[in-house]
């Protein structure tokens, strides 16, 4: 990789650069889980942004989340400019800003990304704007290490990290190395010391590629298949692999359809001609070494990548079947507000990552949850089982009279209505919307509790009035809105 | 609303109460009714004649003539709703005679390391003395003990021995070394009523500071049919006030006197949970320790729901009239006579069943109507009226007895293990479970993982026989396992893709494969499979135990498969 520019920058360097680094405000409203249809309470933000080519702003998506009333502000200058966000990929924590008022970009040019990964040890400075104080803060430290790994949801990516301290508002703010940015800081480590983290260019330049090709970023190829090391001597011989086989074993085919290309016991020994060590790392630079799942994306046509297995004492080259976006259960909000569905006193509502990570925060409810055998514990971590599938959740009532004698159903997952078994939220509504039966019938997943039992008209007949008391300005979201006047 | 039948609760009292007394009543008309004075108030008697108890205004009365067994019972003062206290009495209470203090040093099992124990902890409670030269106290108290005590208020202290103990029930009977103790501590007798709600009761038991015998004065809040271990229901008396650990164990008399249970109250995270057990229940299960015979707790399974909204009362066709439990959901495994979905039990062996599902007990308390199964326990059918759709039914119901659970109670047993090279083996059980179940982080992660542990941890076993092994630790530090993750927590689903059934299972195809390796695979997701050499396994076991203290490579079950042949 070409070496970069002089480490030092100059004092007229550092004033250019700060011009080119942003404050980042707005007022976030999230998601009520409980309550999906209103949102949480107003809460002020900042953080930092850095001007880039094509007249944007970059940032951190956790920053502009669920933001409205957007506004950056210069480093010098004290009026705030409304901004708006043009694409946001959650999954690799990166979002891109458009000005109202492009005539910002005049006077604040972009600034210019380096090529290619810095080396362990390089001198950074990060720029920006974090809490205790107002104007532009410089900290400085190097790069302690680079790996690949996961950024919190289901994407995974190169990450660097380094020891200049960065805290709560640097988030979008750019390091640099001299006058060319490296990455863009996007959290630290709570609870260590001198942990930041940024994401590289290369990250960067990945989604910038693909959003302009038109489409949203999906995160980088992964595969299903599980592997594990094959350091043990004992597994090595079980597998008859030589001395000086390097490779990871495969234990759990993504399929088992006999179809598949990988095979169990298949022991992976190069991504296309890069070779694997026995913990499935790959050596990218002397100083560097990632996990192989890094080269999929490089070396992938985004359906399959090359790779060579060892499988029956042989050497074979197969196709590796990779994918972005392997859907869950228990999928991602990613800045949408969830999906709900009102009914007289019933809120039903498809169950997010965010659902269930707030219940799994909650000791009480966890508990509730593990004595009553809530599949929002039970099937945490699986893929759905058919395509489409949702996990519909019953919110607590809303205050009725209808509801005497039935507990509240604070969480219960929705399994069967008037004997159908549900498959996801708008099927809900549609079996809601299309009963002729003069009773519902509602059954749940969970153990030990009741079923429920409404006369459907008075359901219906009551919807109006519950919802002018609780404040509810509409009955559903607009996809289920859609599907309950859809004429069937 | 008034039942129509007589409380049935005296058909236990026949049969259960081991001992014959006679009081009699005369009342001023001349006549006599003899029987067991019960209860005797400001304004009525009630006595029970065999079956039947009934209730005699105290204007009625001339004179009452006792059994000399029959211990004092005091008026309480008129005008006062509750007797004055027991330790305002010129008299001395008997009953603190009867009250002893009972202190154990526990060595409880170590879940996470099954072939030791935790680190030994002190137990201090209270006990009641029975008949039969015995002590009645919380099996909790004296679980796992490897010492136990047993002191009158004033003495010293005799070592005692378990000889009955019942961790669902959480009661236990011990013996004594000495049984000159027994001249001067006379047993209490227990009696099957139930005080009144708001009643004043006095409990006994050990003090604060640990030295003396004390007495409270909470009253009585309400007579339950709950939760207390496990997945078994039981009847509980609440009281209105928590009452602390170290009562536990000691009896519980109403205001004149009578002993109508035995305290239970333990601490789990800072929480005390308190109850009186009551006396059925003591007396069904010294009965059980007396003659031998377990009489196995039935239980209904099928799950009910009140019957009290309107829009399901109009989906199930119910006249105003019409009450009972709804049947949701059937659970129970009997092939005839079962109940089907949507049945409304009305009525249960004579008691009617209200909208709440409550059932009269005695003459001033509702319990949850489930307590009739299992106060019937070892009486196979049960007459449950049903209106299923428009009919009326009579259903013959045979509660399931003793269900046997795929995660079950050890009971006081020490948990089975094997060791084998660096890896342990053991059972999944409730008391584990608990112990290893306690964050939400833990609950988190084995629903992520799918463990089998929280998916079927409610379930039946799916064959005779069937347990989850699991590896309740990491492994021992040796090169055998070098390149692996630990499996702490992970359920074995295969042992050289043989499924693996039960730990006696693992140990059998362990000791039996000819094979070179040995492959272990967990139920988990993200798990790895672990590969072994089979000769080297075994032989590097007696180092490893040497290395790490461990006395034996396993329980004495699992010891005895792997050393047969």
């Amino acid at each position: 990789m070409p070496g970069l520019p002089s480490q030092a920058a100059s004092g007229a360097q550092i004033d250019a650069i700060g011009n080119s680094v942003v404050k980042v405000f707005g007022t976030r409203r999230g998601p009520d889980v409980m309550k999906p249809w209103t949102k949480l309470d107003p809460l002020e933000i900042s953080g930092s942004g850095l001007v880039i080519e094509g007249n944007r702003i970059l940032t951190n998506a956790h920053l502009v989340q669920y933001v409205t009333n957007l506004q950056i502000q210069g480093s010098q200058a004290g009026d705030r400019i409304s901004a708006k966000v043009e694409t946001v990929s959650q999954g690799i924590d990166l979002a891109v800003l458009k000005l109202d008022d492009e005539s910002f970009f005049a006077t604040h040019p972009p600034l210019m990304r380096a090529v290619g990964l810095p080396r362990i040890r390089d001198s950074v400075l990060v720029y920006g704007y974090p809490t205790g104080g107002e104007s532009l803060s410089i900290t400085k430290g190097i790069v302690s290490r680079i790996d690949f790994s996961s950024y919190g949801g289901t994407h995974f990516g190169l990450r660097m990290q380094i020891d200049a301290a960065i805290n709560h508002g640097n988030s979008g703010g750019p390091a640099m190395v001299g006058d060319k940015v490296i990455g863009l800081a996007c959290s630290f480590l709570s609870g260590a010391q001198n942990i930041g983290y940024i994401i590289p260019n290369e990250e960067i330049d990945l989604m910038l590629k693909r959003v302009a090709a038109g489409g949203a970023y999906r995160g980088r190829p992964m595969s299903a298949d599980a592997y594990q090391s094959t350091e043990n001597p004992a597994l090595r011989r079980f597998l008859h692999l030589d001395p000086g086989v390097q490779g990871v074993v495969v234990i759990k085919p993504a399929l088992d359809d006999s179809a598949y290309p990988i095979k169990r016991w298949d022991v992976v020994t190069r991504i296309g001609e890069v070779p694997v060590d026995n913990q499935g790392m790959v050596k990218l630079r002397d100083d560097l070494q990632v996990s192989m799942t890094y080269l999929y994306q490089g070396l992938g046509d985004g359906a399959f990548v090359p790779v060579t297995v060892i499988r029956g004492g042989r050497a074979e080259s197969v196709q590796l079947p990779i994918a972005t976006d392997l859907p869950v259960l228990f999928a991602d909000l990613e800045g949408s507000y969830p999906s709900y569905f009102i009914l007289g006193p019933l809120v039903f509502s498809r169950a997010s990552l965010q659902l269930v990570a707030l219940t799994a925060s909650l000791p009480a409810t966890t508990e509730w949850l593990e004595k009553h055998d809530s599949p929002l514990l039970t099937r945490l971590g699986d893929k759905p089982a058919f395509p489409g599938e949702d996990v519909v959740v019953l919110c607590p009532f809303l205050a009725s009279a209808l509801t005497v004698g039935y507990r509240d159903p604070a969480l219960r997952v929705v399994k069967v209505v008037n004997g159908t078994p549900v498959r996801n939220l708008l099927h809900l509504v549609a079996l809601l919307r299309d009963s002729k039966q003069k009773f519902v019938v509602i059954e749940f997943a969970d153990q030990h509790v009741e079923k429920f039992v409404f006369r459907q008209q008075e359901l219906v007949a009551s919807t109006e009035a519950i919802m002018a008391n609780n404040g509810i300005r509409s009955q559903g979201s607009a996809d289920t809105m859609a599907e309950w006047n859809r004429t069937p | 609303m008034k039942s129509r039948w007589l409380p049935t609760v005296g058909a236990l009292l026949v049969y259960a109460l081991p001992f014959v007394r006679g009081d009699t009543i005369i009342l001023k008309d001349g006549t006599e009714v003899d029987g067991i004075i019960l209860i005797q108030s400001s304004t009525k008697i009630l006595i029970k004649q065999g079956a039947a108890t009934k209730m005699i205004p105290l204007e009625d009365v001339a004179s009452i003539a006792k059994s000399p067994s029959t211990p004092e019972i005091e008026s309480p003062p008129s005008g006062t709703s509750a007797p004055a206290s027991r330790a305002n009495s010129e008299r001395h209470d008997p009953l603190l005679d009867s009250t002893v203090m009972v202190s154990a040093t526990l060595s409880e099992p170590d879940f996470t390391k099954p072939w030791t124990k935790s680190p030994p902890r002190e137990e201090h409670g209270s006990g009641a003395v029975i008949a039969g030269n015995r002590i009645l106290t919380s099996a909790h108290l004296v679980n796992y003990a490897s010492d136990i005590e047993v002191r009158g208020a004033s003495g010293s202290k005799i070592v005692a021995q378990i000889v009955a103990l019942d961790t669902t029930l959480d009661l236990a009977v011990l013996k004594l070394s000495d049984d000159n103790f027994f001249a001067n501590h006379p047993p209490v007798e227990f009696m099957p009523s139930v005080p009144n709600s708001g009643e004043t009761v006095s409990v006994y038991g050990l003090s604060e500071n640990y030295n003396s015998i004390n007495q409270l004065s909470p009253s009585m809040a309400a007579l339950n049919f709950e939760y207390y271990t496990s997945n078994y229901l039981q009847l509980m008396i609440r009281l209105n006030t928590r009452l602390d650990p170290w009562m536990s164990g000691g009896p519980a008399a109403s205001a004149a006197g009578s002993v109508f249970g035995i305290t239970c109250s333990r601490q789990d995270e800072g929480q005390i949970f308190s109850f009186v057990i009551p006396s059925e229940v003591i007396l069904r299960f010294l009965d059980e320790v007396k003659t031998g015979v377990r009489k196995r707790k039935s239980m209904l399974y099928d799950q009910t729901q009140p019957f009290e909204n309107p829009a399901l009362r109009a989906f199930l066709g119910a006249g105003p009239g019409e009450h009972g439990m709804v049947v949701t959901s059937i659970q129970s495994k009997q092939e005839v006579n079962t109940f089907r979905d949507w049945d409304i039990i009305t009525g249960v062996s004579g008691e009617e069943v209200d909208d709440q599902g409550m059932v009269h007990f005695g003459l001033t308390h509702r319990v949850n109507f489930a307590y009739e199964y299992q106060r019937l326990g070892g009486i196979r059918e049960t007459l449950t009226f049903v209106k299923r759709g428009r009919v009326a039914l009579q259903i013959f119901f045979t509660p399931e007895i003793d269900r046997a659970l795929l995660i079950p109670d050890l009971k006081g047993d020490l948990p089975a293990y094997f060791i084998l090279g660096p890896m342990v083996f053991s059972t999944a059980t409730i008391q584990m479970f608990s112990q290893l179940a306690k964050t939400a982080q833990m609950i988190s992660y084995l629903g992520i993982r799918g463990s089998p542990l929280l998916k079927r941890r409610e379930e039946k076993p799916a064959f005779p026989g069937e347990q989850l092994v699991f590896v309740p630790s990491p492994f021992f530090p040796h090169p055998l396992a070098r390149g692996y993750t630990e499996p702490t927590f992970s359920v074995v689903k295969a042992v050289n893709e043989i499924p693996i059934k039960n730990l006696g299972h693992l140990v059998t195809v362990m000791r039996d494969s000819r094979e070179d390796f040995v492959t272990i695979e967990f139920a988990e997701k993200f798990s790895e499979i672990l590969v072994f050499p089979r000769t080297e396994m075994i032989a590097a076991t007696e180092g490893i135990l040497s290395d790490n203290n461990v006395r034996s490579q396993g329980s004495p079950d699992t010891m005895a498969i792997w050393n047969a042949k």
